[in-house]
């Protein structure tokens, strides 16, 4: 067995086994870390397919993602309980059969496609093409899909906080605030 | 992907150079503060290797229901990335762990796992300033990643590679990047600060939450979580040699010889900065980070792009 397929091997069990961690553990921190943990594997892959570039990005990326979630758990926290342990799965037995089949509908996906081989050799210098790539000739794809995220991202935040964490709660307290800022402002 | 035969010696040898730089940041850190308060003795000679002997002899104490996985797995995270960044650190064209081609990618990935080891250090010992200091350093080093991402690619412009051993060749055959970017030497220096928390980025062991992540934190894993601190300064401050001086470059002296000094220089001055700067509340931190330097940061990295293409020399061409 080559170290290529031993490694590969690892990486896959170590991003499945951590994957399904995420739903074992009973913690947010956890569930999150071994997410992250899932990626980074993923992330690591990529270094088989020669691309030191995408596997150095994608670690990155992963590790801000899975951080900024644990801030956003506790930014739309609707209740402080999410902090003591709590279980990571609902509706486990549609969730089940949904898993189901979705693993044997992509797996018999797997097996009945003729999957092409290429005969093309990686370029040289495999982060220059993902640059020209980028920044060429599918410019205009990924600025679209980045712009449409970004926005997606900021529209879903300010539908979301928009009355606030605590709802209408927050507008009497902030009215009262108001109150003894403009007293103490200089109106006497 | 070839990186030659591995030298076996070269581990060890790092952890020695680190435990090193280690002792000489915990002493000049401990005389910048007797300096500055007026009390310079043997005690300020003394005092590191002390503190690490109490550390050590000092028993591990329990929280209530702990999370003892990710809280010992903090310091472990904290040292293991220092070391993982320390690999793509060129001394000199031979003296490095691993010339990746995506060098200055790698090392940025690995400080940003910092924000999970600070993290799993609140989070761990089920306590609550611990977790309130985990999760501002959260905060406050996302606000900091982005600018230093953005100074790092600037340094890598001219170089047009992102191998830490071009952007030195580069510089040996130019200028210094310290010279034709300074300002992005002052955003890199300042965010080589918040990523160890240092300073007045110290959040997690934040003396305003009774120590923050410190609070719980006792013997050995407390002794390895200031350890892996100190090397993370060290590391962050050491990657500016290679990027803004020039990395080995220098008269009389092997570049190796040349690289260990600066990266000496540096960090023993970016400890003692840390005593002189203001410690902002944790909002103004983020402002200045998101409103100043990633606007500021996006304009070096601009300047540096149109200088290149004006004054092609610039780039040693």
């Amino acid at each position: 067995m080559s170290m290529e397929i031993v490694v590969f091997v690892v990486l896959a069990l170590a991003a499945m086994v951590s994957g399904w961690l995420v739903f074992r553990v009973d913690s947010m921190a956890r569930a999150t870390f071994s997410l992250l943990g899932s990626f980074l594997a993923v992330a690591c892959l990529m270094l088989l397919l020669a691309s030191e570039f995408l596997f150095a990005i994608t670690f990155l990326m992963m590790i801000g993602e899975m951080v900024i979630m644990v801030l956003y758990m506790i930014a739309f926290m609707m209740n402080p309980a999410g902090l003591n342990p709590m279980n990571m799965v609902h509706q486990p037995r549609w969730a089940a059969a949904a898993g189901i089949v979705t693993f044997l509908v992509l797996a018999s996906v797997i097996l009945v496609t003729d999957w092409p081989v290429s005969e093309a050799n990686p370029p040289a210098d495999v982060t220059a093409a993902i640059g020209h790539e980028l920044l060429g000739g599918s410019m205009l794809i990924f600025e679209t899909a980045g712009v449409t995220l970004l926005t997606g991202m900021i529209a879903v935040m300010a539908m979301a906080a928009r009355r606030g964490r605590f709802g209408d709660a927050i507008q009497v307290q902030r009215e009262d605030d108001d109150g003894g800022g403009h007293d103490h402002g200089g109106h006497h | 992907m070839n990186y030659g035969p591995v030298n076996w010696l070269a581990p060890p040898l790092a952890l020695v150079l680190v435990i090193l730089g280690v002792a000489w940041l915990a002493w000049v850190n401990r005389l910048a503060g007797d300096l500055a308060r007026g009390r310079v003795s043997l005690e300020t000679l003394m005092g590191p290797p002390r503190d690490m002997l109490r550390d050590l002899h000092k028993e591990f104490r329990l929280t209530e229901r702990p999370d003892l996985a990710l809280w010992l797995g903090a310091p472990l995270l904290l040292l293991t990335l220092t070391m993982a960044a320390l690999t793509v650190l060129p001394l000199s064209p031979d003296w490095v762990g691993a010339d990746s081609s995506v060098g200055v990618v790698f090392f940025t990935a690995m400080f940003a796992l910092t924000l999970v080891a600070a993290y799993w250090a609140g989070w761990g010992p089920n306590s609550k300033y611990p977790l309130i200091a985990g999760y501002r350093f959260v905060g406050l080093m996302l606000a900091y990643e982005m600018p230093l991402a953005i100074t790092v690619i600037a340094v890598a412009l001219p170089a047009e590679s992102l191998s830490v051993s071009s952007i030195v060749a580069t510089q040996q055959a130019a200028y210094w990047n310290a010279l034709t970017q300074p300002l992005g030497l002052v955003i890199y220096l300042l965010c080589a600060l918040a990523v160890p928390f240092w300073g007045p980025f110290n959040v997690v062991n934040a003396p305003e939450l009774a120590g923050g992540a410190l609070v719980e934190l006792s013997g050995a894993p407390k002794l390895l979580w200031r350890f892996g601190q100190y090397a993370l300064l060290l590391t962050t401050s050491a990657f500016a040699v290679p990027l803004f001086f020039g990395g080995g470059a220098g008269p009389w002296w092997p570049a190796p010889v040349w690289s260990l000094v600066k990266i000496l220089l540096v960090s023993g001055a970016l400890v003692a900065l840390g005593h002189g700067l203001g410690r902002l509340r944790l909002d103004r931190f983020m402002w200045w980070a998101w409103v100043v330097l990633i606007p500021l940061s996006l304009l070096n990295l601009f300047l540096i792009g149109l200088l290149i293409l004006i004054w092609p020399g610039l780039a040693g061409k």
